[in-house]
């Protein structure tokens, strides 16, 4: 794995005629177009506790178990066993490679109190021993650390210094590539006793500083003869795999692109960024404290387990099982993702360590994790760690490692002051995606609002959203337009009452008019019923008047009848005939 | 290589390179002190690192010439042409006349 670190062919840019010889270190590489000068000597210099030893260490093994370049090391102030044991923990087994023959200790211990010089003298005796180590491995790389120690030891400084010039010479005509460490002088000498002058290839000057109280690392390439380089300081760290240097302008913009979409988990916001996001790129989420973002975040995870890839959550605020259990309250559970293994969550104080500690720790879970979806939250904690323009460049690498991993990344970052459309860490320019939370505050209540602020290479919505976290999960609402503006909340939930109380009054005038059009209508009929009933009345008794008229007109028909009857037979039956006229 | 007795008191080692143009004076040097002030208490032995690189690795010898005084106690790296005799016989804890080895690696 680590002999993919150093891909020589990645910075084009720093090319040159001078033949480089690699040294494995992580990123340093890129940083000088290959490596140190082949065949040269290079001075390392640095403060105590610079790393300086360590540099040639790992120049030596790396050139011994990658480039097939054993080496010796000189060891003027340690132990070959304390020198061991100091890097055993970086992974680097010396007591292996000097067994296998690919490496030399020679540890040249000069006690200055031991030694009285007597007149003059050469340095045969230690360039002898180097002779002689060389040629018993084939050694192509030295390490001289800390050959200083030697000034100051044998006394007589012109003979000393004379020697150095000559060993320099003789390392030159064995084309041994060479490392010198130097401890750094005071008042800008890069060395305490100036051999720097001496050292006229390469110059890498390190230095380990406290910066707000949180220790940081730093490398600088003060000179290469016959090669462009970046002149910046470079961050660099200690890790378990050995020294991580940081050349962050040297990281060019190369990486493989997708038209792939990729759910961000919440279908209306997917609609909105025309499909969801490009896979491999990096959204970027802002907004003040409780908008969301986490949960946001936590709905691309969940969807990125939907569909069976493997994503990585990084909380630098909460603890894996708060997380866990405060997004099941918004219906989000992570926790059966972790127990399927398809999900990693990592949770630590972004100032526990530094900036470049935390840059590595975040290198080695995406590396471990290797996840297609990958949630930092929230970069802006980072802030606590180093000053702003060092948490930028620290959150643009983070970008980069999962850019140039084609995972596609989640940034959420807090925003103190919400009418201010910017993260607090400077970094939305490198983003692709950039979604803004805001709450807004109105009739008592605060209500939270989604902008997409941009998307690359998408036709997104301009429009506003209001963001839900509800019981199953976040919801985008199309928020309502009233005459106030934006309404969210109760306002949005008054503006729809009031719609619906305009409505209902609607239809209850209709209804009254309905049944007062039913009223005149019955009224109407009843008018026209006692119009009939009348005329009726009137024609009974109209009718009842011709009966009895006929009746009468027959009555007396039959009387007079009756009557002549009478009058032809006598005159008993007269009297009540009569009585009915 | 020489040793004058089984058990002398003083152990001497001088480093030389065949290559190395103050070794030679050194040499003579230190084989006339031993004849004149240290006679039949000394063994002296001659290495040339080039030889026995080893060697000159265990007892850290870097410049050449090295006279190393291996005993009596303590032990001390006389480095150069030992052409002051005086801090050649100080470096052996002689003094100027026999006088007290007080001052050990004082210059």
């Amino acid at each position: 794995m680590a002999a993919t670190m150093h891909p020589p062919g990645t910075a084009p840019s720093i090319r040159s005629a001078v033949a480089k010889a690699p040294t494995g270190i992580q990123g340093f590489d890129e940083l000088t177009g290959g490596g140190l000068p082949g065949g040269r000597a290079t001075l390392v210099t640095g403060g105590p506790g610079s790393c300086k030893t360590l540099f040639g260490i790992e120049f030596l093994v790396r050139g011994a178990q990658e480039f097939d370049e054993p080496g010796v090391l000189l060891a003027f102030e340690e132990s070959a066993a304390d020198l061991t044991q100091n890097v055993a923990s970086l992974g680097f087994d010396l007591a292996g490679l000097e067994t296998d023959g690919r490496l030399v200790i020679d540890a040249v211990r000069i006690d200055a109190s031991e030694i009285v010089t007597t007149g003059d003298f050469d340095l045969d005796g230690l360039f002898i021993r180097l002779a002689s180590a060389v040629q018993s491995v084939g050694a192509r790389r030295v390490v001289l650390d800390t050959i200083e120690v030697l000034f100051g030891a044998l006394g007589d400084e012109a003979i000393v210094r004379n020697e150095f010039s000559r060993l320099l010479r003789w390392l030159k005509d064995h084309e041994l590539t060479t490392v010198i460490t130097g401890e750094r002088g005071r008042e800008g000498q890069l060395t305490r006793y100036g051999i720097e002058e001496y050292a006229s290839d390469c110059v890498i000057v390190l230095d380990h500083r406290m910066q707000d109280e949180i220790a940081t690392r730093r490398l600088r390439v003060v000179k290469y003869r016959g090669s462009l380089h970046g002149t910046n300081e470079y961050p660099f760290l200690v890790t378990d795999r050995g020294l991580r240097v940081w050349p962050i302008t040297s990281t060019s913009l190369t990486y493989a692109v997708s038209t792939e979409r990729v759910s961000l988990g919440v279908p209306p916001l997917d609609e909105m960024l025309g499909g969801g996001v490009y896979r491999g790129s990096t959204v970027l989420v802002t907004g003040t404290a409780g908008t969301g973002k986490t949960t946001l975040a936590a709905s691309a995870v969940d969807a990125a387990c939907v569909r069976g890839e493997s994503a990585l959550f990084v909380s630098f605020e909460e603890a894996p099982a708060q997380i866990i259990r405060n997004l099941r309250s918004v219906g989000i559970d992570l926790g059966r993702w972790v127990d399927q293994g398809l999900l990693r969550l990592w949770g630590e104080r972004a100032t526990a360590f530094g900036l470049e500690a935390h840059l590595s720790g975040i290198e080695r879970l995406l590396e471990e994790t290797e996840p297609t979806v990958a949630v930092l939250d929230a970069v802006g904690s980072l802030s606590n760690v180093g000053a702003e323009a060092e948490v930028t460049s620290a959150v643009v690498r983070e970008v980069d490692m999962m850019k140039s991993r084609g995972i596609t990344g989640i940034l959420t970052s807090l925003s103190h002051d919400a009418q201010r459309e910017s993260s607090s860490v400077a970094v939305s320019s490198v983003v692709d995606t950039w979604l803004l939370l805001r709450n807004v505050e109105s009739d008592g209540e605060r209500n939270r609002l989604l902008f997409v602020m941009k998307s690359r290479g998408t036709a997104h919505s301009n429009q506003v959203r209001e963001f839900l976290l509800t019981d199953h999960g976040a919801e985008l609402l199309d928020v309502t337009v009233g005459a106030r503006g934006v309404l969210t909340g109760s306002a949005r939930l008054a503006q729809a009452a009031e719609e619906r109380a305009a409505a209902a009054e609607r239809s209850a005038e209709l209804e009254r008019r309905r049944m007062a059009f039913a009223r005149r209508t019955a009224e109407v009929d009843a008018e026209v019923a006692a119009l009939r009933a009348q005329l009726a009345t009137e024609s009974a008794e109209l009718d009842l008047l011709v009966a009895e008229e006929s009746r009468g007109v027959s009555a007396r028909a039959a009387d007079r009848a009756s009557l002549a009857r009478r009058r032809e037979s006598g005159s008993a039956h007269a009297a009540p005939a009569s009585r009915d006229g | 290589m020489t040793a004058t007795e089984d058990t002398p008191r003083w152990s001497l080692a001088l480093y030389v390179s065949g290559a190395s143009p103050h070794s030679a004076q050194a040499l003579e040097t230190v084989r006339r002190f031993c004849d004149e002030e240290l006679r039949g208490q000394v063994e002296l032995q001659i290495v040339d690192v080039a030889d026995q690189p080893a060697l000159a690795a265990r007892e850290g010898i870097v410049a050449v010439p090295t006279l190393v005084k291996r005993r009596p106690a303590p032990p001390r790296q006389l480095v150069g042409d030992l052409a002051d005799v005086d801090r050649l016989r100080a470096g052996l804890d002689l003094g100027a006349a026999h006088s007290p080895p007080s001052a050990p690696g004082a210059t």
